[in-house]
Parts: structure tokens; sequence; C-alpha cells
């Protein structure tokens, strides 16, 4: 959908909403919000301070009739440690005469959709976040909306996950549940800017997009089903790889490197799904599968006999979870793996990829303060990330959050390296850039 | 706050009346069990809608307030559930829209079932069950408190009367005898009425621990919370839950208790 129509839309809906209220215009608007202020400090290779973040989000909700609501959430951001830091500082890694596109300010509309909700049937149609699957943070099934880089893996959905415009529908007939996805939106995974702290690759600059059409529509479908004490869902998404295939060309002189160029383009992927959880005593267990039909892969040059550089193969992921609360701490323990089907060795990406989580948590003082300690591993390369956080309501709408992110693993090669992807490693890349955070956030 | 039971009360009561083990006529001599039992039995109304308040209150006197909206009902057994419940939270603003679901079981050897929507994750999560032990809310009542315990896994003795707020009460001590954080708990139950109007909650050390005063809405035959005020004398935390804008009988069913209504929050219904 072209931009001048989403914004012409968003207007009309904001705008309209109001008078097709019950009472008038803006009778019955609810207006919430929260003013937050985020720090981060690098104290591993190059200390510095690198986030001084300062937001207010609004968050507007107004019925329209009686079945529907609208619902609009917005943002504005300035970053004055961005803005007075020379870029070297916040990102080490810059060479002279690397781009800098990080914006140190801005102003976004995040979601912004209308919920019709009747008896059989819950439409949503506008710009939303889509969440499936069980397993959270391993984007098994879970892979209805992009995903935004910019701060690495670091922020919470609502920033980490690109809203898309699309219609959801929701129905319930009494066997279970079935949801639609129609997602004409063109947007795919967003890199951290050039020149920031967590630039780990960029887009080639030709990269080709689908246009906005029905033809490239993407489509998605879920059933869900309890069968005695098993809750399922099967899944299918007709979707675009977030990811772009480029195709790259690599030419010389007399066996010499000289250059590439790339023709990076986004393939459409099949992606089947399938999700299962189940109390067992005390604990949930949680089981989620995914094949991926349509994917991809770069090759090493010259590997293939067309002389191309990409070939297509399917993926098979799983990954398996326990939930469970041990002596009143909430634990979860997540494994999960993705293998490519009929593998090659030139093919530079690991056959299996094996990667476990835990996450705990508990409060304190009667739930004044949370305690949370999230790990990730990846067997490649044993890459880990730790986040162990300590949340503190100081009054009903005031909160304190500190913590410390923690990478490590193998460093691997610099992403911009065409000749050596196949070790590249995306944790332990940003392994030098340990940090403390503290965030202070006040709702209203 | 209703008492709905979990593994518990409906499933024990009706396996009592079922072998006719009638309680004692009211005015005739009652011992422990049957008062307690008579305390059990009270009527909630078939469903509840109301709005909670929990004001937590520390030593120092800084408070907090949680306010949910609740919807209850009594399954009675059916689908093997004893009661389903749900809160949607209204306040504080961080905790806004956050919704918990529990499914009681009336099967004692089958855990009941809980589901946390969380507006922050766009998403509906089953979550594993709660030690009974842990605290409400972060209040001063564990999960086993807000339920009801068997009246098997309790001695129950009547030690005496006495009168609380100008009515008489009996006195009952309670001592576990099945797993339990209390040394022993004291309760006064109404004699005209049979509602438990105090609780003294004593550590395995039997020291007082905590005090719980109740008072009910009284509305025919009908019996609910009205609030509950707990102290916990050790640390000096204090917790009032306030229930407000209750409804009985407001025609509530299956698809008020499921996680579409989560996703879709609180909207009036």
């Amino acid at each position: 959908m072209r931009r001048r129509t989403r914004a012409a839309l968003g207007l009309a809906l904001a705008l309209g909403a109001p008078a097709w209220a019950p009472g008038g215009a803006g009778a019955q608007v609810e207006l919430t919000g929260r003013l937050q202020q985020e720090l981060a400090y690098r104290y591993a290779a190059a200390p510095a301070l690198t986030k001084g973040l300062a937001f207010i989000q609004l968050e507007a909700g107004a019925p329209v009739g009686t079945a529907g609501r609208l619902t609009a959430i917005g943002r504005a951001w300035y970053d004055p440690v961005l803005d007075f830091s020379e870029p070297d500082r916040i990102n080490p890694d810059l060479a002279p005469g690397d781009p800098v596109r990080d914006a140190f300010h801005g102003a976004e509309l995040k979601e912004l959709y209308l919920d019709v909700l009747t008896d059989a049937v819950d439409l949503r149609v506008g710009r939303q976040i889509v969440r499936w699957g069980l397993l959270e943070g391993t984007r098994i099934t879970d892979r209805v909306n992009p995903l935004d880089f910019r701060e690495f893996l670091f922020r919470d959905v609502e920033d980490r996950y690109i809203p898309l415009w699309m219609l959801r529908a929701s129905y319930y007939p009494t066997w279970g549940q079935t949801q639609v996805l129609v997602i004409p939106d063109m947007t795919f995974h967003k890199p951290a800017p050039a020149g920031s702290e967590w630039e780990e690759f960029q887009l080639p600059p030709d990269t080709r997009k689908p246009k906005v059409s029905l033809k490239n529509t993407e489509l998605g479908l879920l059933l869900g089903r309890r069968w005695g004490e098993t809750a399922w869902t099967a899944s299918y998404l007709y979707t675009w790889d977030d990811f772009p295939a480029a195709f790259r060309s690599v030419f010389g002189v007399a066996g010499a490197l000289t250059g590439a160029s790339f023709d990076a383009r986004y393939e459409r992927l099949h992606i089947f799904g399938l999700t299962a959880s189940r109390s067992v005593g005390p604990a949930v267990l949680n089981f989620e599968g995914a094949y991926d039909h349509g994917k991809h892969l770069a090759t090493d040059t010259g590997a293939l006999p067309s002389g191309g550089n990409e070939i297509a193969r399917d993926i098979a992921h799983w990954g398996a979870g326990v939930d469970a609360n041990v002596a009143g701490v909430d634990v979860s323990v997540v494994y999960f793996q993705e293998q490519v089907i009929g593998w090659k060795p030139y093919i530079p990406v690991d056959r299996v990829e094996r990667a476990a989580s835990l996450l705990m948590r508990e409060s304190y003082l009667h739930n004044r303060v949370d305690a949370q300690l999230l790990v990730l591993y990846f067997h490649a390369g044993h890459q880990y990330v730790a986040r162990p956080r300590v949340d503190w309501r100081l009054t009903d709408r005031t909160k304190l959050s500190v913590g410390v992110d923690l990478l490590g693993g193998q460093r691997g090669s610099d992403p911009s390296d065409a000749t050596a992807v196949r070790d590249f490693r995306f944790v332990g890349y940003l392994k030098d850039h340990d940090r403390a955070t503290a965030t202070v956030s006040y709702r209203f | 706050m209703t008492r709905s039971g979990s593994v518990r009360s409906t499933f024990a009561l009706a396996a009592v009346l079922a072998l006719g083990l009638a309680a004692p006529a009211h005015g005739a001599a009652l011992d422990g069990n049957a008062i307690i039992q008579k305390s059990q039995e009270l009527f909630q109304g078939k469903d509840q809608r109301s709005t909670v308040t929990l004001e937590l209150i520390n030593a120092d006197g800084s408070t907090r307030k949680i306010v949910t909206k609740r919807l209850w009902k009594d399954y009675h057994g059916k689908d093997g559930y004893a009661a389903k419940t749900v809160f949607f939270t209204l306040f504080p603003p961080d905790s806004k829209g956050v919704g918990f679901l529990i499914w009681d079981t009336a099967n004692p050897n089958r855990k009941d079932e809980l589901w946390l929507y969380l507006p922050s994750l766009r998403q509906v999560r089953k979550v594993s069950v709660r030690d009974q032990d842990d605290a409400f809310m972060g209040s001063d009542l564990t999960f086993a408190d807000m339920g009801q315990r068997l009246l098997s896994e309790d001695a129950h003795t009547l030690v005496g009367e006495e009168t609380v707020d100008g009515a008489p009460c009996y006195v009952i001590e309670d001592v576990p005898v099945t797993e339990s954080i209390y040394g022993k708990k004291r309760l006064w139950v109404k004699q005209d009425d049979f509602t438990t109007v105090r609780i003294d909650y004593y550590d395995r050390k039997q020291d007082l621990l905590k005090t719980q005063k109740i008072t009910w809405i009284r509305d025919g035959k009908l019996r609910v919370y009205k609030e509950l005020d707990v102290r916990n004398v050790q640390t000096g935390h204090r917790t009032i839950y306030t229930i407000t804008e209750l409804e009985t009988d407001v025609g509530l069913d299956d698809r008020d208790f499921s996680e579409r209504a989560l996703q879709r929050g609180y909207r009036g219904r």
C-alpha cells in the first residue's frame, strides 16, 4: 500500500472515529501513554555511553459504533547521546568514510487498527502485530511480522516486531478457532542503521522489493483446536522470505577476484506450522514445528554447474519447551533447532543449527520487585546472550529497570566479507558490546 | 472474593451429600467439622461480575493499588470443572490489559489450568500452576488461602464461643492433617449464618503470622465477600481486598472464560 494512501486512511480513521462514537466527537476517546528514558553504557571494548533515548508514546482508543474500537499508537523520540556523540564513539568498528545513517530523533505511527468484534468473528484491520507460536523468541511459526534489528534482539515486542498493514479475521466455531491473515504490506526485516552500534549487515542497495499488488499479497491461515487436554494449532503462511536472496556474480581477471555484483531480491516462502501445548502436572509442555518450502540460500562461488550462487532448499524447524514454577520461581526452558534439507557442503550455513534458552523470573516485596534472567545459547560458535534484569515499581505509575546485556562466543568473520560468510556469527560478532542499561518509565 | 475451590469443596461436598450424611440441624450441638462444612456451603450465586480492588500497604505506610474486573462462574463439575475465573487488570497502568484465566478442576487428581494474556507480548500464554503457597497478586494471602482446602485436610475442633462485632461466633481451631505452610488456623464463624468473619493464621512454630477480618455481602441467601482485611503481624504488611459493583447471575457462559476473551479484554460483558 502506498505511503500516501496509508497515511490518508489512517488520518481518515483517526479523524472520523470520534464522530462515529456514540455521544459525539471525542466523547469516549481514551488516551493513555508513557514517558520513558533509556540509558545504556557499553563497558567492554571502547567504553562509552551509547544510548540516551527519551520518548513519549501515546495510545488512543475510541469505540466505533457498538461493536468496534479504533486504536492508534504513536511515538516521538529523541536521543541526545546519538545527537552529541561522534559516530565512532557509538560504533568503534566504523572505518573512515563508512556511511552513517543513524537518526537521533523521529516520530512514527506504530499501530493503527480497527477492531470489529461480533459473537462469532473478531476482525482487526490496520497496522498491527500478529503473534503465532508458543516458544517465545524462536521464530519457528511466529513469522508474520518482520523484525527491526535496530537494537539487535534487545527491544520489546512492540519495537522489535514491525507492524504490518493487514486484515486479521478470527472465527470461533464450536470446534475451535480459525484465523485468516491478508497482508498486502511489503515490509521486510530492517537491519540496524548504517554506522549504528548494532550494525551487522545492510541490504544491497538495489534490492528488488515486490510491489504492492493482489498477486504479491501474503496470506496466512491458522486452525486451532483442543483435543482432550492438548491444544493444537496448524498453520500455513504464504509469505515473502524476510531476508532477501542475493544472487551474487563474482568476477575477476586471471583468477584474481576483482569484484562482485548482487541481484538481491525477495523470494516467496511457504511455511507449514504446527504447535501443541499441554499441562503435565503443574508444568506446561510446548512443542512447535515448521517446514519452510522455497528458501533460497547462497552457495560458494563456482560450486554450482550453472555458475549461479544460490540454491533453493527446504528447512525444517522444531522446538520443545517446559514452563514450570519451581520453589516460587517461574522457569521456562526451550530447546530448538533448524535443519537444511538436502544440505550440501557448498552451502555456507550449518546443516543443523541448535540453540537453547532459559528464562527465570521471580517477584519480591509483594510484587514491587521483579528479577529476571534470560540466557540464550547457540551451539554454533558457542555463542550466548545473557540478560539479567531487575524491575522496581517505585509507584503505581513509575518503574525503574536496571540490567546487563552480555554477549559472547566466537566472533567469526566480518559480515561484509563475502568470502567468509560461512564463519559469520550473528551474536559473537557483537561480543564486545556488553553493556549496562537503565530505564525509567512513567505511565499515564 | 469468592472462595471458589479447586480440587476441593464442590467435589467433597457432593460426595458427602451423596452418602446421605446430613449435617446436624441448626440449633442442635455442632462439632467443628459440621461448622466448617456449613461455612463452605454458602450460596455464592451461579456467576458473578465484580470489581476487585487490592490495596497493598507496607509497614511504612506506602501503598500500591491493583484494580481488576473479575468474572466467576460455578460449573458444579460440568466438563470436569468446579469453577472458572477471569481477571482483567484495569490499574496500575503498566499492568492494564493483563488478563488471567483460571479453570478450577473438580478432579482432585488433576491440576488447575491457567492462562495469562500480556499486552506487551500480544499473546495469550498457558502458564504453569502456581505454587499454592505463593502470594496471590503480591498480597498477604496465598493462592491456597484464596481457595478451599478439602474438609478432610484439616482436623476441625470447636474450642469455644466468642462475640465478634456484637455477633455470637463459634471458634474453630484447624490443624492441618496434610501438607500446609501453617501450623494451625483459628476461625470465627457466625452462628446465625455460618459466615467466617475472622481467621488467625499461625506459622509452623505456632507463632501468630497474620490475621484476616472478613465482611460479607448478604442478599437473601447470597453470601459473598465484601471486604477482606489481612494483616501480617510479623512483617507489618497489610492487604485490603474490596469487592464492589457486584452483580450475580448475569448469564456468563463459556465464551467469557476462554483465551479469546482474554485477548479481547474486558469490554463490559
